[in-house]
């Protein structure tokens, strides 16, 4: 089991939490900005030649004789892309509270009757796992504990899980963004596929932390290439600057695109991670 | 540089090679980091720069030169030292009268052990005087049997027979194993028109003790008859093989060698030393002593005291002057002709510079000096009576004698209120009591007169002052103090620099002073310092071991490795 009994109470107070923030409808409870079948009335329309003769509004017929059709909101349930980093970057505290992350924010959402599509990155590529009801929720806690092994390919994963064309929704990407092809593209992909984007970058400051000087050979956890570097302060004060300048990248390319973004510690505690986005509504859609 | 221990130096080299391989090793940390591109870029062109390569090779010489040390330090090594060539020295200083005459004997030895200190530093050195037995007076030189006094460096002379002393000098008392003798003596003088030359001078037991100058009744020519004196196989090398000798001798011997008919002949004696071992004979000539010149300016016939005296002077060539020759122009002519010049009572001259003189009082009355009435009853109680102005006068037995010493002076002779007879540098101040003292009346003054004459005959031409009269203060340094009767000092007299000068409370006591032998005269051996025997003994230097000095280093090396690793310049 991913969480404990202390972090399961935890999850509890979320859902609560979720729930307030939602203030409780039912069954599609996100409004849709379209029209479709649900009760609440939009607006008029000229009738046009194939609409049903029951969206008539007659009694606007009968006292201006205009044959005008009502239209409603659409009221359906709404798609929660789950994106999970789990490459081999990953491997560690970041692992796991990616993995907290991801199963707190499903278990959240399917206790609001969403439909939630779990993604994966690194390892065995594969099809997205579809979760609907609230009955799999273990389902999903166990998928997310998988190793994290692999390399990063965010946007093979989505284009794997996803289908080409989508009607949005809301996506979460729970990763550290050290993609090699690039940290931004999968979440174009999913800006391009009308998904709000809601991004959460984990860092793992002992991965990252900087090696003694000296004459080092490093390695990268995913591709396993190498690279002798003779470390020295100036060689560090470069890596700082590198990562400062992905780190503002990534903080950049979500402020341009409208998508929230939240920087996390690996170390740090899920529920507080959670918790964060739920108070900036980032599960209201 | 050497290895005490080669196995250890081997030990020491594999595992500095291991060493070296796992500092080379160790050097290349492996990190994994989770996002390599994050290192690339900007960072890809310091791979191989040459400053990182330069780097990692001088990181490579930082541990193989320690690991060097380390194998260094593993075999032990050290700087071999230097055996010992420390030699053992024994002076044999000749005690034969030509050394005695002049008291030159204990300064002889000192001159002698300063000479070795000087040629030889290190060296051991012990000195054997050979005295001979009887009085201390005695004319001729040592013989065989002597009477050997022997000293260690820093002991006190100890008497034994030739034989003991040999055997003291070789592992006796002085615990020496074979050690090389320094015969110490002074060239011989030499008669008219030959020059002899032994090897061994007055050496003790070998020599020659005649040599006559004979014609040749047969040929017209000339005829060298030499007696020589030794043991042993003896060789007279003259200027030809007719005129060289070898054979036996057992005692004396006597030979004839012709000789060339006219010029000067050199002959050379060549005899080994039956006292001791023929072998490791070195010898350190001192300058010949010089004939002195005295010149007796007297008014008549000398006085008897003076003749006696010149009698007991060796090879001095006395000349009677008139009485002319005290004026002033005559003294500084005299003065450069004479060592002495001896003004048997007649007036004494006006100093001048270079004089050496010696003034004679026309009587007892009348010497130049006088003590007072604190001298009435004066008790000697002690003579350094082998002083060369002392020795042989029985001054112990001249009651009535008094001086005052010059301050710091040394006293030869002492009574009971005080020094009476005192040596202050080249310098001699004396007084007599001439209503007591008999001295000028014993057989000792003539005595006392031949080592004043060849003191100053052997002393360096100093400036005179002007004579100091009765009752005229002297201009100079020292002091001098006289005591009444209660013995307590109650007057004192400031006297001059040196030079001949009298000094005195109105008749109360006057003082004489006598030019000595000048301390600083250099009585140095003729021989060169590359003489070959010559000793030159060095103290052992042990092995200094160089282990410490490499593992110092190699920690050192180590941890200047390390520091440079740390600080990220490697």
């Amino acid at each position: 089991m991913i969480f404990d009994a202390r972090e399961l109470a935890q999850l509890r107070r979320l859902e609560i939490l979720a729930a307030k923030v939602a203030r409780g409808q039912l069954h599609g409870e996100r409004e849709m900005k379209r029209s479709g079948p649900g009760s609440g009335f939009r607006e008029h329309r000229q009738y046009q030649t194939g609409d049903s003769l029951r969206q008539v509004d007659w009694n606007v017929y009968a006292r201006t004789d205009e044959l005008v059709v009502k239209e409603f909101d659409a009221e359906e349930a709404l798609d929660l892309v789950l994106v999970q980093d789990r490459s081999s970057s990953m491997r560690g505290a970041a692992a796991l509270t990616a993995a907290k992350v991801t199963a707190a924010l499903g278990a959240v959402a399917l206790n609001q009757l969403d439909r939630i599509v779990w993604i994966p990155v690194g390892g065995e590529r594969r099809a997205g796992e579809t979760f609907s009801s609230k009955n799999r929720q273990n389902d999903l806690f166990t998928l997310v504990q998988g190793e994290a092994t692999g390399r990063s390919d965010m946007l093979g994963a989505m284009r794997a899980a996803l289908p080409r064309t989508s009607r949005g929704g809301l996506a979460f990407v729970i990763s550290d963004f050290f993609d090699p092809e690039g940290a931004t593209r999968g979440l174009s992909y999913l800006l391009a596929r009308r998904y709000q984007l809601r991004v959460i970058e984990v860092e793992d400051p002992e991965a990252l932390k900087e090696p003694p000087l000296g004459r080092t050979l490093l390695i990268d956890r995913e591709t396993g290439e190498t690279l002798k570097l003779d470390i020295t302060e100036e060689v560090l004060a470069e890596y700082r600057h590198a990562r400062e300048q992905r780190a503002e990248g990534l903080r950049n390319f979500c402020q341009r695109s409208g998508a929230g973004f939240l920087r996390v510690r690996a170390d740090q505690p899920f529920f507080e991670i959670v918790q964060n986005a739920l108070a900036r509504g980032w599960m209201a859609g | 540089m050497r290895f005490g221990d080669p196995a250890g130096l081997w030990l020491g080299a594999a595992a500095a090679f291991v060493l070296a391989a796992y500092l080379v090793r160790r050097r290349v940390r492996r990190v994994e980091v989770p996002f390599l591109p994050l290192w690339t870029g900007a960072l890809t062109e310091r791979r191989g720069g040459f400053g990182s390569a330069l780097t990692r090779w001088l990181d490579l010489l930082f541990a193989l030169l320690a690991c060097a040390a380390v194998a260094m330090a593993a075999g032990s090594p050290f700087l071999p030292g230097e055996e010992s060539t420390v030699r053992d020295l024994v002076l044999v200083m000749d005690g034969g009268l030509e050394l005695r005459a002049g008291d030159r004997r204990e300064k002889l030895i000192k001159i002698a052990e300063a000479e070795v200190r000087r040629r030889a530093p290190g060296t051991r050195y012990f000195v054997v005087r050979v005295d001979p037995s009887g009085p201390r007076l005695h004319v001729g030189t040592a013989r065989a049997q002597a009477l050997a006094f022997v000293r260690a460096h820093d002991g006190g002379w100890k008497s034994a027979s030739s034989e003991e002393a040999q055997a003291l000098a070789r592992e006796g008392a002085l615990g020496l194993q074979e050690p090389d003798l320094v015969f110490c003596t002074y060239r011989p003088g030499r008669p008219e028109g030959f020059r002899l030359r032994t090897e061994m001078g007055e050496a003790p037991n070998a020599g020659f003790t005649a040599l006559e100058v004979l014609g040749d009744p047969e040929g017209g020519g000339r005829l060298a008859r030499m007696r020589l004196r030794g043991k042993g196989r003896l060789a007279v090398d003259g200027p030809d093989a007719q005129s060289s000798w070898e054979g036996e001798v057992d005692g004396a011997e006597t030979i004839d060698l012709p000789l060339p008919a006219s010029g000067e002949v050199t002959f050379t004696l060549r005899a080994p030393l039956d006292l001791f071992a023929p072998d490791n004979r070195l010898f350190l000539y001192l300058p010949e002593r010089k004939q002195p010149r005295v010149l007796v300016v007297s008014e008549d016939a000398p006085s008897p005291f003076l003749t006696s005296a010149m009698a007991a002077l060796e090879q001095t060539r006395a000349i009677r002057g008139p009485l002319d020759r005290t004026k002033p122009e005559h003294v500084a002519e005299a003065a450069r002709l004479y060592d002495v010049i001896v003004f048997d009572r007649c007036a004494a001259p006006k100093p001048i510079a270079g004089l050496r003189a010696l003034y004679l009082a026309p009587d007892r009355g009348a010497l130049p000096f006088k003590l007072g009435p604190w001298a009435d009853a004066p008790t000697l109680f002690d003579v350094q009576d082998d002083h060369p102005l002392v020795r042989g006068t029985g001054f112990a037995r001249i009651p009535p004698l008094r001086a005052r010493a010059i301050r710091g002076g040394e006293a030869i002779a002492s009574a009971a209120p005080g020094p009476v007879l005192a040596v202050a540098g080249n310098w001699v101040a004396l007084g007599f009591d001439p209503d007591a003292c008999v001295l000028a009346s014993s057989p000792a003054y003539p005595l006392f007169l031949r080592g004043a004459i060849a003191h100053l005959a052997g002393s360096a031409p100093t400036r005179l002052t002007e004579f100091v009269t009765v009752g005229e203060r002297a201009p100079g340094k020292g002091i001098a103090r006289w005591p009444d009767e209660s013995r307590h000092p109650i007057g004192e007299r400031v006297f001059g620099p040196p030079g001949f000068w009298r000094i005195g409370e109105g008749d109360a006591m006057r003082t004489w002073a006598v030019n000595l032998l000048a301390p600083g005269l250099d009585l140095s051996p003729a021989t060169e310092p590359s003489d070959p025997l010559t000793p030159t003994g060095l103290p052992a230097v042990p092995d200094h071991p160089l282990t410490p000095a490499f593992a110092g280093a190699a920690l050192l090396l180590l941890l200047l490795g390390w520091w440079w690793y740390w600080r990220g310049n490697l």
